[in-house]
């Protein structure tokens, strides 16, 4: 089983392996920079644990745990 | 909103022509000696394009530091180019002017969202009344290059020359990043200007690129898809060329879309196809699934394929073009979402935020208010005078009847002055005040944060916490937060937000809250520091958000069931407010409130003053009921025993008792029921409505008697607060007004939606104003 974004700790960091789940929303999440091999962290969780905030492409994207099942992940290789 | 809209009018003749003959554009045909051509300025949310726009046009667009201000497209008039004569030190440099569109912000050309859907419509030149582009500023965010870079290479496939206006390097120079400019114009092809637009830094290079562009070619598409594809997508161009009249260089990218984006509901891909050459939608859309299932077929993953090669290309560009730091720079952003956002912090700040911003408002709107007050009382002093002045003048040259002169002066100091709009203009302290909190938030960055923090709530009711940026909106004024509805992607989530936005306590019914807590809240201590007034002026704004929530939690479980697509909010990086767009936020709003003094409120004022006034009464009767030769004092009872028949027996007091009986039921008067109905043309005129409608009791010394008196004599003291928390309450959750009704029906199309508004909320707001008057005065016993 792959890990998927939502399993990630604060601090974390990974790389995109794919984006599944509904095509028009997955579609968004690639175009927001969430392609394969992207690099992504998590930033921290909203104060009632969700949703989450997220860096990548050095920017912050807020994303519910949800829909963050929907995205594949490798663990990084980098801390 | 306000903001006017300078159009050149010179320039309805080239929309005409320009529709006509869309193939022969911008070069050459101009019948007009100065060229004048139409700029749009597209990008990402929040990455400064309204702030460009200003500097550019002159005019003041809303800006503030969160994605989806703009919803709609706003055109102004540039001057580009102010042209020079020849001389012989300079080439002859042409005079040029623009049409220029600011456009809402949108992440991709395939839309989610209504707001991201005017962008598209314009760039395509779909948009009805709006001629297509000849020129596309691409505003990119440079502290987010590789995101925004991504509708920069959509851009680049629409036909049309591209400019990419690099702005915010100055918070990408923060966080260490240094953009090359050179480097990527030469790797995309297309200039690139460096910015700082919130300064002004790089306007006049970014106008001179703009008219340099203006005659360059349309740009061509740098990445690859794999060869397959790449066949594919070459045939379906030249279908869509031959069959469709797509134009050539446009073909391209719309062929890319037709393949590659997942299918949109409706099918409506005839992107670029606008107009009566427009290929068949059905055939297209045979001839496209034809091309899609077949790529499918030999093993193409269609879904992401495009992304994936965009991002690609993206990824070697940003590579060659910047430089950024070995280690990841922990930005001034970052340390405060340390706090703001923090598990324990975060919420307590939010709650503490919203109490200090309502009770602020409060306490310190009394001596503004006093100030005013005695201005208004002033310049009324000063009319009466000049009133007495002319007095014998007016009435020796036979001008006018010494009564007619005294009617008119009572209309003019009493109707308009003293209670019409002077009782409503003294709350501009406090309105300013609320303004420049909402400011503050607003161009800072925390909107999206306190987004952030109440997803998991919205969640709860069925909503996103994106929606809750158009709730926050409605506290200035509801119809504004009903446009900001369009930055939500789902159309049952957007109604919810729509029906429940007009329930957060806008600007209008603050001073009928600070009126009736003036009046009737004691100016006690709760705890030891907390004023009561400015506690219960909160828990105003706190019933309407729960009243809110509950509706919405409503909606989504009976009538808008649904699920909400995911949350996708990017959270900008904190900025300090300018004081420029602060300043804008309160001078804008606060003028446009006066300006709602001086004419909707000014005239309802003069006609509540003539309802009051006539039938007439005659005073004759009551003083001779104290004989022939009355004593001063009883002279007055007579007048004001004249005064309440008159207003008994006037129009007004007609209408106010046919409504009274509907009222009954939550204790309200007849004279309060007048200011309730005349708050359906404008909230504050209940206040104006309670001044004018006021009769000295007999005991009372006539001298100054404020407003707040006056409305304690409303309603009386016998019940305490009870009579004005019901009134406040019913307030709170009222629909009385038009302009917003009105902007529903223009968002969603139809009348159905207002008439099901008005309907809830008034069978809310009268079952809540009685069940807190049934409680209010079982608890007074
Ligand atoms: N530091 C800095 N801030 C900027 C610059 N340009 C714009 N801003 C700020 O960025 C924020 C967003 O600016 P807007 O002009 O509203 O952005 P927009 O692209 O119109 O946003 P939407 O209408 O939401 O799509 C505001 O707070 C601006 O003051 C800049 O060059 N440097
Ligand atoms: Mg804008």
């Amino acid at each position: 089983m792959p890990r998927t974004l939502d399993s990630l700790h604060v601090g974390e960091s990974c790389t995109v392996r794919s984006v599944r789940g509904d095509p028009l929303t997955a579609q968004r999440f690639r175009e927001m920079g969430l392609v394969a091999g992207a690099s992504v962290r998590l930033v921290r969780r909203a104060p009632l644990g969700d949703p989450m905030e997220l860096c990548v492409h050095g920017y912050h994207l807020a994303v519910r745990g949800d829909d963050a099942r929907a995205i594949e992940v490798d663990a990084s290789n980098t801390p | 909103m306000a903001a006017p809209i300078a159009t050149a009018a010179t320039t309805a003749a080239e929309y005409q022509s320009a529709g006509e003959g869309k193939k022969n554009s911008a070069k050459g045909v101009r019948p007009i000696c100065i060229p004048h051509i139409v700029v749009a300025l597209a990008g990402n949310p929040n990455s400064g394009k309204s702030t460009v726009f200003n500097r550019l046009t002159g005019l003041h667009q809303k800006v503030a530091n969160y994605p989806g201000v703009t919803v709609e497209h706003k055109t102004g008039y540039a001057v580009l180019s102010s042209g020079g004569e020849r001389k012989e030190t300079t080439p002859a440099r042409p005079m040029m002017t623009a049409d220029v569109f600011d456009l809402p912000g949108a992440y991709s050309l395939v839309t989610r969202s209504l707001d991201e859907e005017v962008a598209r419509d314009v760039l395509l030149g779909r948009m009805p009344g709006a001629a297509r582009p000849d020129v596309i500023v691409v505003v990119v965010d440079a502290s987010s290059l590789t995101r925004s870079l991504y509708l920069v290479t959509q851009a680049m496939e629409l036909g049309r020359p591209v400019v990419v206006a690099l702005n915010m390097i100055d918070v990408a120079a923060a966080t260490g990043i240094e953009i090359d400019a050179t480097a990527l114009a030469g790797t995309l092809r297309v200039p690139v200007v460096p910015m700082v637009a919130r300064k002004g830094k790089g306007i006049d290079e970014l106008r001179a690129a703009i008219v340099a562009a203006e005659r360059a070619p349309a740009p061509s598409r740098l990445w690859s898809l794999p060869d397959a594809v790449e066949r594919e997508v070459a045939n379906v161009a030249s279908w869509l060329h031959e069959q469709g009249g797509v134009r050539d260089e446009a073909a391209e990218g719309e062929a890319i879309r037709l393949l590659l984006s997942p299918p949109p509901t409706g099918g409506a891909f005839s992107l670029t196809s606008a107009g009566e050459n427009g290929p068949d939608g059905a055939d297209l859309d045979d001839f496209a699934a034809a091309a899609r299932a077949d790529l499918a077929d030999a093993g193409v993953p269609l879904d992401s394929l495009e992304a994936d090669c965009r991002y690609a290309f993206i990824a070697r560009t940003v590579e060659r073009a910047t430089a950024r730091p070995r280690r990841y720079v922990v930005s001034a952003s970052d340390r405060i979402d340390a706090v703001v956002t923090h598990r324990v912090f975060g919420p307590l700040l939010f709650v503490l935020v919203m109490a200090a911003m309502f009770m602020t408002i409060f306490s310190f709107a009394e001596w503004p208010v006093a100030l005013i007050t005695s201005l208004v009382e002033w310049l009324a002093g000063m009319a009466d005078a000049a009133f007495m002045a002319l007095h014998g003048r007016a009435v020796a040259a036979g001008w006018i009847a010494a009564t007619d002169w005294l009617t008119l002066k009572d209309l003019i100091v009493g109707g308009v002055i003293t209670d019409g709009v002077g009782a409503v203009v003294v709350f501009v302290p406090p309105i300013a005040l609320l303004f420049l909190f909402i400011g503050l938030l607003e161009d800072s960055g925390y909107l999206a944060r306190a987004a952030f923090i109440v997803d998991r709530l919205m969640k709860r009711v069925g909503l996103h916490g994106k929606a809750f940026i158009p709730l926050l909106s409605s506290f200035a004024c509801a119809v504004p937060g009903i446009m900001a509805t369009r930055t939500i992607e789902n159309r049952r989530d957007r109604l919810v937000t729509i029906l429940i936005a007009p329930l957060m306590s806008c600007s209008a019914r603050l001073p009928v809250y600070v009126m009736l807590i003036a009046a009737f809240v004691p100016p006690a201590l709760v705890i030891g520091f907390l004023p009561l007034q400015g506690l219960v002026f909160f828990s105003m704004y706190l019933l309407g958000m729960a009243a809110a929530f509950a509706a919405a939690w409503t909606f989504k479980r009976t009538i808008l069931k649904g699920k909400s697509p995911p949350l996708i909010l990017e959270l900008p990086q904190y900025k300090m407010p300018s004081a420029r767009n602060v300043a804008i936020t309160v001078w804008d709003n606060t003028l446009r409130f006066l300006a709602r003094a001086g004419t909707l409120i000014f005239a309802l004022s003069i006609l509540i003053w003539f309802l009051k006034t006539y039938p007439r009464v005659d005073e004759a009767p009551y003083l001779a009921a104290f004989g022939p030769e009355p004593a001063p004092e009883q002279v007055e009872t007579a007048r004001q025993r004249a005064a309440a028949a008159q207003l008994e027996q006037s129009a007004l007091g007609r209408i106010g008792r046919g409504i009274e009986p509907l009222f009954r039921p939550l204790g309200f008067d007849w004279k309060v029921c007048v200011g309730v109905a005349a708050s359906f043309a404008a909230r504050e005129v209940f206040v104006s409505t309670m001044a004018q409608t006021y009769v000295l009791p007999a005991d009372v010394d006539a001298g100054s008697v404020t407003l707040i008196e006056k409305i304690r004599g409303h309603l009386g003291h016998d019940r305490g607060a009870v009579p004005a928390v019901t009134l406040m309450v019913f307030y709170v959750l009222a629909m009385q007004c038009l302009s917003t009704l009105a902007v529903v029906k223009r968002e969603t199309g139809s009348w159905r939606w207002p008439a099901f508004m008005f309907a809830y909320m008034s069978v809310l707001a009268y079952a809540a104003a009685f069940a807190a008057r049934q409680i209010g005065l079982a608890l007074t016993g």
